[in-house]
Formats: structure tokens, sequence, C-alpha cells
């Protein structure tokens, strides 16, 4: 029964999700089990236990409970700090909705975002903002006081996914929803309380969010965190006896590319990898160099985290054959709690293996709505599914759809994690003057994905150098385009829309290319 | 030991693509993760070609890594 996706949906919450963290034993929370090893460049700095998290959680909440009433929102800008843990567990326990941000951004996002969600607050480290109270904090300024408990709270979150604020949206996620993406996890990774969990991406991300952050305290079982992409990373996977790691391809590569010798771990079962597709490549060179299996997943802020994994229990055969032997490798199968189809252009399911259609899902993960963009959600929930605007395939393997993903709806880059949107650039490229050009998102190494401009010979006397100077002035380093090529034409539709695939291939040399800011 | 000096000077510029003084902090300066990985091997390669051992996991847990560090590191391993 509860593997039928369609139980989901006669209204009933499973009763672990409506009690909420309250369901989970207030001994494990009581313990002096460690909930958070935290690592700062490759150096471990600090472990808590759950009892003292709880503590300083308890510390945070009496000095911010006069500031924060349930259903605010409060602006986490805490990076990939620990206090970023413990401000996540206040502001829960609060019931205040978390926006977590990148404190690197600029002053005028954080005005944006502030405009645009009414925050109240902004917890941070020294950050000051005009026209919002500012609470900065310090571990060592907390003790040890009132122990707090999570509460069913609704909206738990609002990740905004989009870096800058022309396009940000605000994804609200309630706190069922996250709950019910950390049961999927626990019920396809095979996770347990016995485990020991470690990643290295932004906490202020939905991925990390939900591994690092909840997952360890719905488990009831230990964190690994560091703060970056620690040049350690195999004598801290050792020390700590890791199990299982959430890492993202450009971590992959990282990996794969310190040619020093490494020994796995004994413990350490699989990685699962999300936020952009894995290479062939990198799956062939973990297994043969390291013999660990990577673990694919796909997931948005706007379903929480993982609606496709890969079963890990998979025999090499049937690995093989899933993904070394497929165009590409599979994203998986969907995860519990997760109604996955694929939906024709004209709203219909698509049931046949190897045909192509925009991935569209419903169930208990799924955000409630954009946050204050009602033509925004409307657009991205039809037929009584959301959108991903990710076009896949699937394939059937024991009885179950393997799904693989070729491509996205919205032409949309995902730069470094951040969304990029090409027609806006497109826009600021015509605005210099170039009308026979049109920007491009291209696979690579170092950033997932890149953008390059497509300009049509001859069609500008500006030089290249020129041209990327003009819009260097005009737009965000992330969104400026970092390479031009020329050639004959732009390939269009017979209505005159631009087909920026069929330009892809000219930016593929530049797959491995680093560029600067 | 100088063309280890050189050898060191050379591959990290060739790497990070930006000149580094001597006693300059590699993690403060603006490199790449994948470069500074590219930087690790490299300390590998030469440590193993001038027959020295030098605890990496060591040199790159400090807060501060600097060419004239990796260059102590690799002069006195034994």
């Amino acid at each position: 029964m509860e593997n039928n996706p369609l139980h989901l949906f006669e209204g009933k919450l499973s009763p672990f999700i409506g009690k909420g963290f309250s369901s989970i034993s207030r001994e494990v929370y009581q313990s002096d089990h460690p909930y958070l090893s935290y690592y700062e460049r490759g150096k471990h700095t600090q472990t808590l236990s759950f009892r003292e998290y709880f503590s300083l959680v308890g510390s945070l909440n009496e000095k911010i409970r006069s500031m924060v009433k349930p259903g605010d929102k409060i602006v986490v800008a805490l990076g990939n700090s620990i206090e970023a843990f413990i401000a996540y567990g206040s502001l829960l326990s609060l019931g205040g909705t978390i926006v977590p941000v990148d404190p690197k951004e600029g002053s005028s996002f954080f005005q944006e975002i502030i405009r645009c969600t009414g925050a109240v607050l902004i917890l941070s480290q020294g950050l000051k903002i005009d026209g919002i109270k500012s609470f900065t904090f310090n571990i060592n300024e907390l003790v040890p006081g009132v122990f707090a408990d999570f509460q069913d709270q609704d909206p738990a979150s609002l990740f905004f996914t989009s870096g800058t604020t022309g396009d940000s949206k605000g994804v609200t996620l309630k706190f069922s929803s996250l709950l019910a993406n950390l049961e999927a996890t626990k019920r396809i990774s095979g996770l347990n309380s016995g485990d020991t969990l470690f990643s290295c991406l932004p906490v202020f991300h939905v991925n990390a969010f939900n591994f690092s952050f909840l997952l360890p305290l719905y488990l009831g079982t230990k964190s690994v965190f560091s703060s970056e992409y620690p040049l350690t990373i195999w004598k801290i996977l050792n020390e700590e006896k890791v199990n299982v790691a959430s890492l993202t391809p450009p971590v992959i590569r990282l990996i794969n590319a310190d040619s020093r010798t490494h020994t796995a771990p004994e413990s350490l079962r699989f990685f699962i990898t999300a936020s952009s597709p894995i290479y062939k490549e990198d799956l062939r060179t973990m297994k043969d160099r390291f013999g660990v299996r990577i673990i694919q997943a796909y997931g948005l802020s706007e379903t929480v985290n993982f609606t496709l994994f890969n079963p890990p229990d998979l025999s090499d055969e049937e690995f093989q054959g899933i993904h070394l032997e497929a165009p590409v490798p599979s994203a998986g199968i969907a995860t519990w709690g997760n109604d996955v189809q694929l939906m024709s252009e004209d709203g219909k399911i698509i049931d046949s293996e190897n045909a192509e259609g925009e991935i569209v899902i419903r169930g208990w993960s799924i955000q409630s709505g954009y946050f204050a963009n009602e033509s925004a959600t409307q657009e991205a929930f039809q037929n009584g599914y959301f959108h991903s605007g990710d076009i896949a395939f699937y394939r059937s393997y024991r009885n179950e759809k393997f799904y693989y993903i070729t491509g996205r709806k919205k032409e949309v880059v995902k730069r470094k994690g951040k969304l990029v949107y090409l027609s806006e650039i497109d826009g600021v490229v015509k605005s210099i003057g170039l009308q026979d050009a049109c920007v491009v998102g291209f696979p690579n190494v170092h950033t997932e994905e890149e953008v390059g401009l497509f300009i049509v010979k001859g069609s500008t006397p500006m030089s290249h150098d020129e041209i990327l100077f003009k819009l260097r002035t005009m737009l965000h380093p992330a969104k400026c385009p970092k390479v031009i090529v020329e050639g004959e034409q732009i390939p269009k539709t017979s209505v005159g829309k631009v087909k920026r695939n069929g330009l892809k291939q000219f930016f593929l040399p530049f797959r491995e290319s680093k560029f600067n800011e | 030991m100088n063309e280890l000096k050189e050898k060191l000077i050379l591959g990290v510029k060739e790497i990070s693509r930006i000149e580094v003084s001597w006693d300059q902090n590699l993690l403060g300066a603006a490199i790449d993760s994948m470069s500074l990985v590219k930087i690790v091997n490299l300390v590998d390669d030469l440590a193993k070609e001038y027959k020295r051992k030098v605890d990496l996991d060591s040199l790159i847990s400090e807060d501060t890594l600097s060419l004239q560090d990796i260059y102590q590191a690799i002069e006195n391993g034994k």
C-alpha cells in the first residue's frame, strides 16, 4: 500500500509526518551520540552531540524568541558555518520560516529578498542590511540552556532558486514536505541510525539542508560536514568511518582528479550525486580507482531533494546495463511519496519506453507554491502535476521505471548549482546591438554548465574583446558569456524560434576550459 | 634544490594561471578547487621525483599553504 503512489493522494498523511520530529525518540535528542562533526579547510574543529546541539539551539531560542513569531520569515546568511546548523534548528523550533541565502551575495540581492519576503530578521555573522533587524552570533556566545523541540510548522523554509533578484523564485516548502523526503531518502538509500553521513555542499541549498542538517536529526545519526571541499577528503572519510557521502558531479571530478594513492574506507557504501548530470567516465573512474559506486539521484528545490534515486542494491550486471550501456547514466526510480510521470506537450502521460517527455511530479515532497508569485505557481502546476522543465525518457528494469534525463525544457543553465536564465542574457546581448547572436549553455567540468555566445559571422564590427567588455559591465559575472564562437547561421524553427540545442556542439571543445569570472 | 624551486614555481603558475609570491597563502589566493587538487598532485609528483617523504595530508590541513611551505616540506622530507 505504501508503495502505491495513489495512496498518497487520499488526503491521509502517515502518522509520522503529522507528529514531525516529536515522533523521533527523545532519548536520541538527549543523548551524547554525536550529531555534527564539523570541519573547516579539511581540519576538524568541533563535534556536537545531540544534547549539546539542542542546548545551543535552546540558547539561541532564548536570544531571538522575542524577535521571531510563528510564520515570520527569517533570512539566514550564515553560509556553511556551524552557526547555520544551530540557526536552522532554532528557527524550526520557534516556528519561523527559514530563508537560507548565500552570504556572499551582494547587498542588492539581500534588499530584494527582504522586500520580497517581508523578512523581519537576518541572522548572520556581522552582515548589516538597511531596513531590517540584524542578529549576529557566534557559537561561543551561546550558553547551553533550554532544550528545544521541533514543531510541525507550515511553511518551514523558503529557498530561492536563482542567485539574482530578477529571476528569483521563492520555493515554499512545508515541514511535512521536508519530512516526507527524509523518509523517502531513508527508504531508498537504506540509511539507518548507525550510519555516518558526509557532505561539503552549501547547506543553504536544499540538498545539504536536508541531507546534512535534517536527515541526521531524523535518523538520529551523525553528520560529518566540511565547510568546503576538503583536499583531505579521503582522510576524513576514513577517520570518521563515513558510510554515505552526498556530493555533486564537480566534487566527484575533484576526487577523481586527485592522482595520489588513496584507499576508500571499508565503511563507505556509496556516494550520492545530484544537482547536475554525472558522466559515465566519472562513474567508471570512481569504481575502477576506488571501488566506490556513485548513486545518481535527481531532485529540485521545488521537490525538496531526491525525487529520483538509484537503488544501491543493483548487481554489477544491472549497474552496467542501466548506467554504462545506456545513452546517459540513469537518474533513478521514483522515491517513496512521489508519483513521477513523463508528459507530452499536450498534457498526456507518456507510457512507453524510450519516448521523451517532461518530468512531472506529484506527491508529498512537492512545494506548496512559489512565494508571492501566483503566475509562476500556476505555470508550474498544470494537469495535476508539478512540471519540472526537465526532459527524460524511461526504461524498465526489475519492474521499475528508470528515468534518463536528456535536457531541459526551460532554457536555463545550471552554473555552480545556480540557475542562469538564457533569455535574460539574450536580452542584454540584443541591447548592445548584436541582433544575429544568441547565448548557449554548454557543459563544463568546472562549473557544471557555462554560458557561451554564438554570433553569425560578419554580423557585427565589434571585436570579441569589445563585446565581452560591454557584457561584463551589464551582467553579473555568473551570467556573462565566457567564450564567443562565430558560425554561418543560427538554426531556427519554422516559426522563427531559435533552436539553441543545435548550437551546443560548437561549444563542446570548451567543456574542460577554465574561465575567469 | 634550486631546480625543485623552479619546478614548483613554474608548475603552480601553469596550473593556477596566476603569479603567486613565495610566501603567499595559496589557500587564500584566487585559486579554484580543481587547481588546488592539481597543485597537490604536483607536490606528490615532485616528492616522488626527489625521493622525499612528505605528509601531504598534514601539509594541506594547515590554515596556510605557501610555495615556501611546500618547498620546505619536500626539502625536509627524509
